[in-house]
């Protein structure tokens, strides 16, 4: 087990250095001149000039590549030329937004997902296994900002029961009374993942279930609960376990067109506003915290697997 | 009698079915019937539309911006008094060839990798790997924002960004199929007549990679026209005049309250699409894999 | 005699979109308290249906009807708490494959507990001495270290026991046991099969045991039943069906297994033509006329009823009769004269200090390895052109590496390989186009042999082109003709791999082989896959062509009786290394090292009246990477003589012929201790 957990961690390491050379070198690829979306058009060549060497533009690549990688790892992450302030403290911020949109959404989608896939995986090409297959072969077809539209359509255009506007403003981080700009997010980010999880869930119970072990614990005259709880269970519920912690990650930073439908101030929209307007740093930042994000959840999601799985713990 | 040298009594042949035969057989599964109809109806619409829309994509009727469906606009109008019915059905044709060239073009680069890779192994195989685990980490939508901010928007670069990000998720499939296949005798059996790499690669092992990838693509068609429309809900997408249906959702976000329709149309067509694909894959999939 | 268990017409039927296949047909037995009752068959006969029906664990597919009375309860009738009741209690169930029976998330001792848990109101401190009982019943070493383990950690056999004693912690009346040792090496078997016998003495138990193996059958059995395309054709006591089969079927199976002493130089096996017919499709009447000698019109006019033929034996031909009085007009022999393999003193192959290790890491990352599995340690032999040496061995000895290093597939780590002149011990990519041609392979696993997107013209016609063996205006003929030197015609040229049976895809890969007028065709186990009675066709198949074509043969399994069936010399293989080599007559024959002689003895044999010999081995096989000092088989050898086993490797004792021994036991000793013991050939 320990090799196990060390491989990955060695992995992980490596797959974080690739990762950081491709955003990197995606960032140098853009063809925008820093010092004129800092300082602006009406900005003179000179002013440029000096500012790219005083800021350092024109050193070589790889001096570039390690200064700023040092600087990430340590949490310098700059300034963004768009904004204008600190990077860091907003990056905090949002992702503490993401975060607990995140939280919330796996709240509803895995005890969901979990119960719908083990019922379809029980009730094996009977009606609650058609209704629940075609159900999430639907929900994973929705596109986000569909399901997010529906819903904005009927809360709250039609029902007039929850906010269509998701923004916080500085104050409104007191979630007991704002809970309810949470709620269509994270139930339009459910609605996808859910589909999906489910599927997933139906698949290992169904291969569980048709298993040679399981034959074994009906024929010993267990009763079916007993059955199903320390037998099936245990065993089937592993994958969707870890894939659900992958999945947190990608909650956290992939929300990209949901944060943006509903204007919720996450770290998913904070990318996207950087993209579009070419705000260097912003785009690097963020995106490098999404990626390592869902890196170590993998790790993660790996190493629980390990654990609850006795073949690799124990061999 | 020496009945030992008597051919093997011949067999009645348990009738394999080719593969257009199960096929056309699909026509009674109800959930591919549904798929297949609704693309069936989407190629028409693209290809039929200029042919069938009464007004042009950008012909705007003054005064009329953001009206609600009417006899003279089936679907309403937008912000620029421009026929919705119109844009959506001339919005279908980039809708249904963008996201089929990418992720063509997808295959071809990600099943030559995936090749590549498992068939050679190694530290090549590896390093290989690791990198498109690395661009598999991104959130999908997160590479095509940073491709098309790197070389702008265009119908071109959007074919080319999807692709791109499509490909590991191809490579990685391929890939796996190639170690499976690799260890199978009549690998083994090809190698022990000293056939050359290039042979065991697209005479040995590609053809039975075939059936998978065309299954996995038709999926990921779907995911890639979903993203495509995504790109152009986030401002990114194809750039005017031509329509673009995530472009149209976006823009009619905040007429919500005015008109539902207007977002919610182009969002259902794009949505009917992506269903669309699903449920042929889906049901392809079970033909195909009877096969093995 | 009180019944235990009593079928009464069972007919199952599944439900496939190919049709609808029959099963089991009108199914009728009887087990009685006590008497353990065999199920024969081949695969897809319907057995293992069988044994689902009584458990009533059949598909969603599956339809069901007739009576199956247990203690005179119909179970077709009971509800579901009654079979829960039963289930465990007082009907046990052991499968096949014991590791995919347990639960890898649950320990051993859990799933042991459970069983009574379910049914009884113990203590945990009751169950716990109960447990530790019946483990110590299955001879578990250990048994309260095994308790704590999870069933991956334990070997095949230890898995095996488990499931066994998990059957018996409630003493069942009745235990099914569906094929519980195919699977496992054969000297792991005798150990089960041997704890069985205790088992029955002491519990006194009905016992269904369903097997297609006719010597465990004729070890264990009291009456045995055969079965066919889902039908009973014969039933009687065990004695009386080996002595006197009355059906051509039940005669064609006890002929076409090679009995012991067989020799391609006596005699050529018998086999069953044709195949099985699919349960969807079965013919009119007798199920097993296209395959009969015996058939005429009235056989396939109407089905043919049991008939009962001497003191409690029935048979379900109308011709049973002629099976017994001339049972010759059923099987037939063919003539053997020109079939030897002549002996060409020319060395066609020369295997010298071959070691082959495998790398293993040495820390947690893998970055250090070293080469520690030692699966090749050591091999010589020598291989003259056109004659066949058999090697055999049991699982994890090494012998499918050799085939695979003598293919080139895997490297060789030192040693010689000298092949026809040339130097093989290169991998695959170094050697000469040309001597490619001349030595090719038959694999193990029929179903991944052939390309399944290939036709067989395709897989057939390839080696043609690539060693340019003919012109390509003869390519077709000759593909034909390689199609009928395995007994296939030519319909099979368009067919793909997934039309055909198991036998049948044999068949095309032995073709494919040959193809190119080799010199040496190595057989990594070709037949171990295959129904017992297509065995018998493409062995004797592989020994026409090779005869035919003047090939020599490398011929790798398991199977003692198969490999002396059809090798000139034999090379018997523990650890990596060689304990045994020499001409097959003499192998088979005292002196023989330990691990011969107790591979030979832990056979069972196809008749009830053949003494059971006692020599077992102890312990496992210990692992390649850390194997024994001195001689590799002391920790198991039921004749060790001491210390100088485990320092000192085994000098080889020749005895004669070619025949060598790696032992210290002198070999005048070895021959007069095995002379009394072993079993009569």
């Amino acid at each position: 087990m320990l090799r196990f957990i060390l491989r990955r961690i060695v992995t992980l390491i490596i797959t974080m250095l690739a990762l950081s050379m491709l955003i990197f070198g995606l960032s140098e690829v853009l063809p925008i001149e820093p010092a004129l979306v800092i300082l602006g058009r009406e900005s003179t060549p000179e002013a440029r000039a000096a500012l790219s060497e005083q800021m350092g533009f024109n050193r070589p690549l790889p001096e570039r590549y390690v200064n700023w990688l040092a600087r990430f790892i340590s949490g310098d992450w700059g300034e963004s030329y768009r904004l204008g302030v600190p990077i860091q403290p907003l990056v905090m911020r949002r992702l503490l937004n993401s975060v607990i949109l995140a939280g919330f959404a796996l709240l509803i989608i895995s005890p969901i997902s979990l119960f719908l896939g083990v019922l379809a995986g029980l009730y094996r090409a009977r009606w609650p296994d058609r209704a629940i297959s075609a159900g999430s072969l639907l929900t994973i077809s929705l596109p986000d900002f569909v399901v997010g539209l529906l819903l904005i359509i009927i809360f709250s255009w039609w029902l007039k029961l929850l906010p269509a506007d998701s923004s916080l403003r500085g104050a409104d981080l007191d979630l007991t009374q704002h809970w309810r700009k949470l709620v269509l997010p994270a139930v339009t980010a459910a609605f996808v993942l859910v589909g999906y999880i489910t599927r997933v869930t139906r698949v290992s119970m169904i291969e569980v279930m048709e298993s040679p072990y399981i034959r074994t614990a009906v024929l010993k005259g267990l009763p079916y609960r007993t059955v199903i709880i320390r037998h099936a269970l245990r065993n089937a519920l592993i994958a969707p376990i870890a894939i659900i912690t992958t999945q947190f990650a990608w909650l956290i930073g992939g929300l990209i067109v949901i944060e943006q439908l509903f204007n919720y101030p996450g770290l998913g929209s904070l990318f996207a506003d950087a993209a579009r307007s070419n705000d260097l740093p912003m785009i690097a930042t963020s995106s490098m915290i999404t990626v390592s994000l869902i890196v170590f959840s993998q790790v993660i999601a790996d190493v629980l697997y390990g654990l609850l799985n006795p073949r690799i713990r124990f061999s | 009698m020496d009945q030992s040298l008597e051919p093997v009594l011949s067999q009645p042949v348990v009738t394999k079915r080719s593969i257009w035969q199960r096929i056309f057989a699909l026509r009674r599964n109800l959930t591919v019937l549904i798929g297949a109809s609704i693309l069936i109806f989407w190629v028409f619409i693209a290809i039929a539309a200029p042919l069938i829309v009464p007004y042009g994509i950008n012909e705007m009727a003054s005064g009329q911006v953001w009206k609600p469906p009417s006899a003279a606009h089936p679907f309403g109008t937008d912000n620029l008094g421009r026929d919705i019915f119109t844009r959506v059905l001339i919005g279908a044709r980039q809708m249904v060839v963008l996201p089929t060239l990418s992720v063509g073009l997808a295959v071809i680069i990600g099943a030559s990798i995936g090749l590549l890779s498992g068939y050679r192994g190694g530290w090549v195989d590896e390093l290989i790997m690791r990198v498109m685990d690395a661009m598999m980490a991104f959130p999908v939508l997160m590479l095509y924002l940073m491709i098309i901010a790197a070389v702008g928007a265009s119908a071109v670069n959007v074919v080319i960004a999807v692709a791109v990000a499509t490909a590991p998720g191809i490579s990685r499939l391929v890939r796996g199929l190639v170690l499976d296949l690799r260890s199978r005798e009549f690998i083994a059996a090809a190698r022990m007549r000293g056939e050359s790499t290039r042979y065991i690669l697209f005479r040995e092992i590609l053809p039975n990679t075939i059936n998978p990838i065309i299954v996995d693509a038709l999926v990921r068609i779907g995911y890639a026209s979903f993203s495509i429309s995504a790109l152009g809900f986030l401002g990114l997408g194809v750039p005017p005049p031509n329509p673009d249906w995530g472009g149209m959702v976006s823009e009619a976000r905040n007429a919500l309250i005015i008109t539902p329709t207007a977002p919610l149309i182009p969002a259902l067509a794009i949505a009917s699409l992506v269903i669309g694909f699903n449920l042929v894959a889906d049901g392809l999939s079970e033909a195909l894999r009877s096969e093995r | 005699m009180t019944p235990v268990l009593e079928i009464q017409n069972l007919n199952v039927n599944y439900h496939s979109s190919r049709g609808i296949a029959h099963a089991v047909r009108d199914l009728s037995l009887t087990i009685n308290g006590g008497e353990t009752y065999g199920l024969v068959g081949e695969s897809g006969c319907g057995k293992s249906t069988v044994a689902l029906s009584i458990m009533r664990y059949l598909p969603r597919q599956a339809q069901d009807s007739g009576e199956i009375r247990f203690q005179g309860r119909d179970l077709r009738q009971a509800p579901a708490d009654e079979l829960r009741y039963l289930r465990g209690n007082r009907i046990a169930i052991v499968y096949q494959d014991p590791q995919s029976s347990l639960n890898p998330v649950l320990t051993i001792e859990r799933q042991l507990s459970e069983v009574i848990a379910a049914h009884e109101e113990l203590s945990a401190s009751e169950t716990r001495r109960r447990i530790l009982d019946m483990l110590e019943k299955v001879r578990m070493p250990d048994p309260e270290y095994i308790l704590r383990r999870y069933p991956h950690q334990l070997s095949g056999g230890m898995q095996q026991r488990v499931v066994i004693a998990m059957a018996l912690l409630l003493q069942p009346d009745l235990v099914i046991m569906d094929e519980p040792t195919t699977g496992l090496d054969v000297t792991i078997e005798a150990g089960v099969l041997d704890i069985l016998d205790d088992l029955r003495r002491e519990f006194k138990m009905a016992i269904l045991y369903i097997s297609h193996n006719l010597g465990v059958i004729a070890r264990i059995c009291d009456r045995v039943g055969v079965m066919y395309a889902g039908e009973l054709i014969e039933q009687a006591p065990v004695n009386d069906l080996f002595a006197h089969p009355s059906h051509p079927y039940t005669l064609g199976l006890l002929r076409c297994v090679p009995r012991q002493g067989l020799r391609y130089t006596n005699e050529a096996l018998y086999s069953i033509p044709g195949r099985v017919p699919p349960l969807t499709m079965l013919p009119q009447g007798c199920a097993f006329a296209p395959r009969c000698a015996l058939a005429e019109s009235a056989c396939t006019a109407a089905h043919p009823r049991l008939e009962s033929t001497a003191q409690d034996h029935i048979a379900r031909c109308i011709h049973w009769e002629t099976v017994v009085e001339q049972p010759e007009r059923v099987t037939y022999t063919k003539p053997v004269s020109a079939q030897i393999n002549q002996n060409s003193k020319r060395d066609l192959l020369n295997v010298r200090a071959l070691k082959v290790h495998f790398m293993q890491a040495l820390d947690v990352l893998g970055i250090r390895k070293r080469p520690n599995i030692k699966v090749i340690d050591g091999v010589n032999f020598d291989l003259p052109a056109q004659r066949t040496l058999g090697v055999v061995g049991e699982s994890g000895c090494g012998k499918s590496t050799i085939a695979k290093v003598l293919a080139g597939l895997t490297p060789v780590t030192s040693g010689e390989i000298e092949f026809s002149g040339n130097d093989f011990s290169r991998p695959i990519e170094a050697r000469s186009g040309d001597s490619l041609k001349q030595l090719q392979m038959v694999f193990q696993n029929p179903d991944s042999s052939l390309n399944p997107r290939h036709t067989i013209a395709q897989t057939l016609s390839r080696p043609l082109r690539r060693f340019k063996i003919v012109s390509p205006e003869q390519e077709h003929e000759t593909i034909i003709g390689l199609l009928r030197s395995v007994n296939l015609d030519e319909s099979y040229l368009d067919r793909y791999p997934s039309q055909l049976s198991g036998g049948e895809k044999q068949r095309v890969a032995i073709a494919r082989a040959f193809a190119g007028n080799p010199e040496l065709v190595v057989c990594d186990e070709p037949i171990s896959s295959l129904d017992v009675s297509v065995q018998a066709a493409v062995l004797n198949l592989l020994h026409d062509l090779q005869h035919q074509r003047q090939v020599a043969l490398v011929f790798i399994a398991h199977d003692l009786n198969v490999v002396r069936y059809i090798s000139d010399e034999v090379a018997v293989i523990y650890l990596g290394r060689i304990c045994e080599i020499g001409p097959t007559d003499r192998i088979f024959s005292a002196p023989s090292h330990p691990y011969t002689e107790a591979l030979m003895s832990a056979i069972p044999v196809a008749d009830p009246n053949a003494e059971v010999n006692p020599i077992r081995l102890s312990g496992i096989v210990p692992s390649p990477a850390n194997p024994p000092t001195g001689c590799r088989f002391h920790t198991r050898c039921p004749r060790k003589i001491g210390a100088i086993c485990e320092t000192h490797e085994p000098p080889a004792q020749g005895a004669g012929d070619g025949h060598k021994i790696f032992c210290h036991i002198p070999l005048d000793e070895l021959r007069e201790l095995q002379t009394d013991s072993m079993v009569k050939m």
